[in-house]
């Protein structure tokens, strides 16, 4: 181990560079006249490139670069399948919400996702509710993500769990604590250094396991079905993976990652129309470039390493780069997991902090309170809440509870359950109203969550599947039972649907 | 690329149907990923060293993904101004202007 720990010296760089953005972006926001705009969403100045790069690297977690392709290197390309939709998720959010957001979000002042539904609901219940539903999915995310990061650095680097975990976890609460242009910009070089791992881990894979014929010729002979053809080439894995799963993904990972809010906040974040046209086709081939890639790399790597390890196939990736790198492509490759937690560590603190020192703060003293505030007070506020949140996922992190790392396992499709059709139905469909969202939210997340507590199945779907069913009744339903949008709701939000 | 800005009310005619566009190009590419998997799938080739049905629906679904959303956003999408910026702290701005 010891020869391995120069592979350090690659990731301290890294760190360097995140802290030197942080810093660059605190001394920009000192002249900051209105604080929260500039902190919470980078003054709504992002270009098209760096916000297709901080919604991709945001949504690419630790996961897609160690538990997923962990995965595929058990079930073969089958859990590419799983993984395909994602071939949609750049372009998706951005075309159906993107330009709407941005239009309704400088019209009524909005700088959260919680605002703008607030401005379109108008019901402290429900804005509440989500602000909540956020910070407890968010908060036990980051605890799962530093966790992840932790681990791989330990695997790789040979340092302790802890320090890597203090190192590269304060590092990113640090320069969140910078605001939104700070996470964005440093998404942005995360984004190319995922890309950059995975370009080198692929070289090393594809070099060590005898070319592609020669992985093909190893897959070949692993994993034999029934019909006396290898498990790993087919697209249900032969049996271990149901299409009702399959198709399920393609609302967990594809069309429902329109509820995913850290998405549905940039869509508020950049400047102008074209922004976003580029923004879409940049996030389409990063996005889809990542995601299939990293797990076809989980796939071949199984031309390389033939045997299960003793740690599960969460250690598959690990293995590689230690066995299989020399110390400084191991130190660069290594960087693409940490950029990948960091991104979205930085993204989901940003907007915790957000949920509670702007929307919780609202709904309990007042919008007047934080308007009165000063740009002072308001850094104050924001800066200190980044940092307390921070070091709570922290402590969380050295010390892992079981109910934390439980809820981040249904942390992202419960958090498209709540969102989504809130927000969908909100933007497009003028009969929608707070009893539907509120409707949709229980129905929808409360669903969600009791079928994946009990571990309950409906023909092998995603339990995704059933909250997007509920939650569509529900806001349905809910809606149709209470009254329409009053006029001032409809102006501001379907001014084409009024008939005058 | 427009002569005329738009109303803020044609603004939101054109952003409905945007989004429908988007609807559409990912139905259609969740239409042909599926296909190719399922005509394809005992086909038994190989392309590359890759099942010819991983081949066509991954690779080539991606491929169809990033040539879709560009003729999307080349022919379907619009440009126009977001709007003025609803300021949360209008009353306060100059004051602190003249501090500064």
């Amino acid at each position: 181990m010891e020869n391995v720990n120069s592979a350090i010296w690659p990731v301290l760089l890294f760190l360097a560079v995140l802290i030197a953005i942080g810093l660059w972006c605190n001394r920009s926001l000192k002249h900051s006249r209105d604080f929260q705009r500039d902190f919470y969403i980078g003054g709504r100045n992002l270009g098209g490139v760096v916000l297709a790069l901080t919604l991709v690297a945001t949504y690419g977690s630790v996961s897609s670069f160690v538990s997923g392709p962990g995965i595929a290197w058990q079930l073969g390309y089958g859990w590419v399948v799983f993984a395909a939709p994602q071939i949609i998720t750049g372009f998706f959010i951005l075309g159906v919400l993107g330009k709407k957001m941005a239009v309704l979000a400088r019209r009524t002042g909005s700088l959260t996702v919680v605002d703008l539904i607030d401005a379109r609901y108008g019901s402290k219940p429900l804005s509440v509710l989500l602000a909540l539903v956020l910070i407890v999915f968010f908060t036990a995310t980051v605890v799962g993500q530093f966790i992840g990061g932790a681990q791989i650095f330990a695997a790789i680097t040979g340092y302790d769990y802890k320090i890597g975990l203090l190192i590269f976890a304060t590092v990113t609460v640090i320069y969140t604590s910078s605001g939104f242009k700070a996470v964005a910009l440093t998404d942005a070089v995360c984004a190319v250094l995922m890309l950059t791992g995975m370009a080198t881990l692929g070289y090393s894979i594809v070099s060590s396991g005898g070319g592609l014929d020669g992985i093909e010729m190893t897959l070949s002979k692993q994993n034999i079905g029934d019909d006396g053809c290898s498990n790993l080439f087919k697209p249900d894995a032969g049996g271990a993976l149901p299409y009702t799963l399959l198709f399920s993904s393609w609302l967990l990972v594809g069309f429902c990652t329109l509820g995913l809010p850290q998405s549905m906040v940039r869509c508020m974040s950049y400047k102008k129309s074209s922004n976003l046209s580029t923004a879409m086709v940049v996030a389409t081939i990063v996005c889809g470039a990542l995601m299939i890639g990293m797990t076809l790399l989980g796939v071949l790597s199984r031309g390389v390493i033939i045997t299960k390890p003793q740690n599960g196939t969460d250690a598959v990736i690990p293995l590689l780069i230690v066995n299989h790198m020399s110390p400084v492509m191991a130190g660069i490759t290594i960087i693409g997991p940490l950029a990948a937690t960091m991104s979205t560590v930085s993204s989901l603190l940003i907007a915790s902090a957000s949920a509670v020192a702007r929307d919780l703060v609202k709904q309990v003293k007042g919008e007047t309170y934080l308007t009165a505030q000063s740009p002072a007070a308001s850094k104050k506020v924001a800066v200190t809440t980044t940092l307390v949140l921070g070091a709570i996922s922290i402590l969380l992190a050295l010390y892992p509870q079981d109910i934390v790392v439980w809820v981040n396992m249904f942390a992202f499709g419960g958090l498209e359950s709540a969102f989504m059709w809130c927000v969908v139905l909100g933007l497009f469909w003028p009969r929608m109203n707070t009893r539907g969202a509120v409707l949709g939210i229980v129905l929808g997340l409360g669903l969600y969550v009791i079928a994946m507590a009990t571990g309950w199945k409906f023909m092998g779907f995603h339990n995704i599947v059933i909250g997007t069913v509920a939650g569509l009744a529900g806001s349905v339903l809910g809606s149709l039972s209470a009254p329409r949008p009053g006029i001032e709701t409809m102006r501001i939000f379907f001014p084409h649907k009024l008939s005058s | 690329m427009q002569n005329k800005e738009p109303s803020y009310s044609e603004k939101f005619v054109a952003m409905d149907r945007e989004a429908l566009a988007t609807v559409i190009l990912a139905v259609i590419i969740t239409i042909f990923f599926w296909g190719a998997v399922f005509l394809l799938k005992n086909s038994g080739i190989f392309v590359a060293s890759m099942p010819l049905w991983f081949v066509v629906s991954c690779i080539g679904g991606y491929l169809l993904s990033v040539v879709g959303v560009i003729i999307l956003t080349r022919y379907f999408m619009t440009d126009f101004s977001l709007g003025e910026e609803n300021h949360t702290v209008p009353s306060k701005k100059e004051d602190w202007n003249g501090k500064r």
